[in-house]
Formats: structure tokens, sequence, C-alpha cells
């Protein structure tokens, strides 16, 4: 599987993100890190919150939140998503 | 016959003759005891110094003779005995505490000589272990290449080798490693990992591309 090289990538993300969400104020309340490559070639990485996030959705769906994420991982897009669960989308192929 | 009444007269005078009489007879005796008792005291108080010049000249005598015997050889034979005790007490301190430390010492002294030893073997003598003179000689002719027919030849085919600004052991010690944080890799068909992609998709090319 072609997502295999983004790998690296992803680890040294998904290392940076609790640390960028305590930075903020906020708990790291992550489940899990999903990485997966669209037939469009986008390697995305999946940051699947916890359930009780829900409760600060707010805070954690902020626009300057996920501008400091971004900024952080030197511009990669980063995209939140409350459908069907929480989670954050980073662009890694970019 | 002595008329009666010149009886009295007799009397008295007979009385006053016995009187004088006695006291003449008294004196003589008076002065000659009292001449006796002050030649008797005349000749204790001659006596007493007699005697106390006696006493100051034994006490002389005394003195003059003891001193002599204290620096006789009584007393050069004691100071002798002195000294002996003094140099027998000594030897005995010599022999129950010194003498005993003396191997002690000496296995200290070998010891601590044999560490000196190794510790400057292994700080100066070739060790094929050690980086140290490893880096030490290939810095001895850094540029001992030549160039034949064009071409850099080195006669020595080890590597250059670059000193660091730190030597570092020959196995460093590992550095712990973080652990890396799991991430799953999932195939983009799947059902949730689809859905999750088609939507960020979407966001992301209504918001042209990049967010933040």
């Amino acid at each position: 599987m072609s997502a295999y090289r983004y790998l690296p990538d992803a680890q040294r993300v998904a290392q940076a993100f609790p640390i960028l969400f305590m930075e903020q104020g906020l708990d790291p309340l992550i489940s899990r890190y999903v990485l997966a490559e669209s037939e469009r070639g986008n390697a995305w990485l999946f940051v699947v919150m916890d359930d009780s996030v829900s409760g600060h959705l707010a805070s954690y769906a902020a626009p300057n939140l996920l501008s400091h994420l971004s900024a952080a991982l030197h511009g990669q897009p980063v995209l939140f998503s409350n459908s069907l669960g929480l989670r954050y989308a980073v662009l890694l192929s970019r | 016959m002595v008329p009666k009444r010149h009886k009295p007269a007799l009397d008295s005078l007979a009385q006053q003759t016995s009187q004088a009489a006695a006291a003449l007879t008294a004196y003589p005796l008076t002065a000659t005891y009292s001449a006796q008792a002050q030649n008797v005291t005349e000749t204790v108080q001659a006596q007493m110094i007699l005697y106390t010049q006696a006493t100051q000249a034994a006490q002389a005598i005394e003195t003059l003779t003891a001193y002599p015997l204290t620096a006789t050889p009584f007393a050069a034979t004691q100071a002798a005995l002195l000294m002996q005790k003094y140099d027998r007490e000594q030897q005995s301190f010599v022999n129950q505490i010194v003498t005993p430390l003396i191997p002690i010492l000496v296995v200290l002294d070998l010891v601590l000589f044999i560490l000196i030893l190794l510790r400057a073997y292994r700080r100066f003598l070739p060790m094929p272990w050690s980086p140290r003179l490893r880096l030490a000689r290939g810095n001895v002719n850094p540029s001992s290449s030549m160039i034949i027919d064009g071409m850099i030849s080195d006669p020595d085919p080890r590597p250059l080798l670059v000193i660091p600004s730190e030597l570092l052991p020959v196995n460093p010690p590992e550095l712990p490693v973080e652990n890396p944080v799991h991430v799953e890799i999932i195939n983009a068909a799947d059902p949730p990992v689809a859905h999750w992609i088609t939507e960020v998709e979407h966001q992301l090319a209504d918001e042209g591309g990049l967010t933040g």
C-alpha cells in the first residue's frame, strides 16, 4: 500500500498533536490515528477524537485552533469534521 | 627580877629583836636563791642557743651533704634507667603499631602503583578499541593521497577520518527511542474512511485547498 511512504510524516504529526493541544489548554482526548491515501493521491492523517470532546466542541473546532495546528505543522492543511464522530484531518501529501 | 610594869616593854623589845634577827637571816637566803635561779636561767638560755646553733649546723651539713648525693652516680643511674625505660616503650610502640602496618603500606603502594600503570596504559598506549588513537593516527598524514595519471590515489586505503569536536565512545549508549505513535493504515475504500476522505476533500475544495 502506497500510504506506507507517508507513515513517518504521519507519526511525526501524531506525536505533535497532543503537545499542540496542551499548548492550547485542551486535553488531548485522542482515540486513534488513521492514515489513508485517496484515489486522488492525497494522503490523509485522521486524528480521531474521543466522544467526550463533544462537550467542548466549540473549543476543539475553533478556527484559531485549526490555524495554530496548521502553522505548527509547517502549513499542512488541517480540517475539522464532526460528522459521524469528531476528527481532525491533516493533508500530508501537500 | 623585872618589875611587873616593865614586862610588856620587855616583851615588845624581845619580839622586835626576834623580828630583826629573822629579817637579817632571811635576806641573805633570798638573795642567794635569786642569784641561783638567774644562773640556772642563763644556763638554760645558753644551752638553748647552743642547741639552736647545733641544729642549724646539722641542717647546713645535711644540705651540703644532700646535693652531692643527688648529683652523684646514683642520680646518673636513675637517669639512665629512665632513658632505658623510655627507649623500651618507644621500641614497644614500634614493634606493636608500626611494624604490623609496614606490609599493609607496602601492599597499598603496590596496588596504587599498578592502578597508575593501568590508567597510564589505557590513556597513552595504543589500543585497538580506542577511538582516540585511531583518530590521532588518521590525523598524522591527512594529505597522504597522491595524484597518479590524473587520479587521486591514496596509499592508505583507510577512509579519511574526520575528527569530531567531541570524541564519542565506540559503542555509544543507545538513546531512549520515543514510543512511536501507533498509526493505522487503512484502505481508503473502507466504509468509514471513504466517507471521511470524501468529506474532507470536499471541504478542502470548498476552502480553496488550504486551511489556516
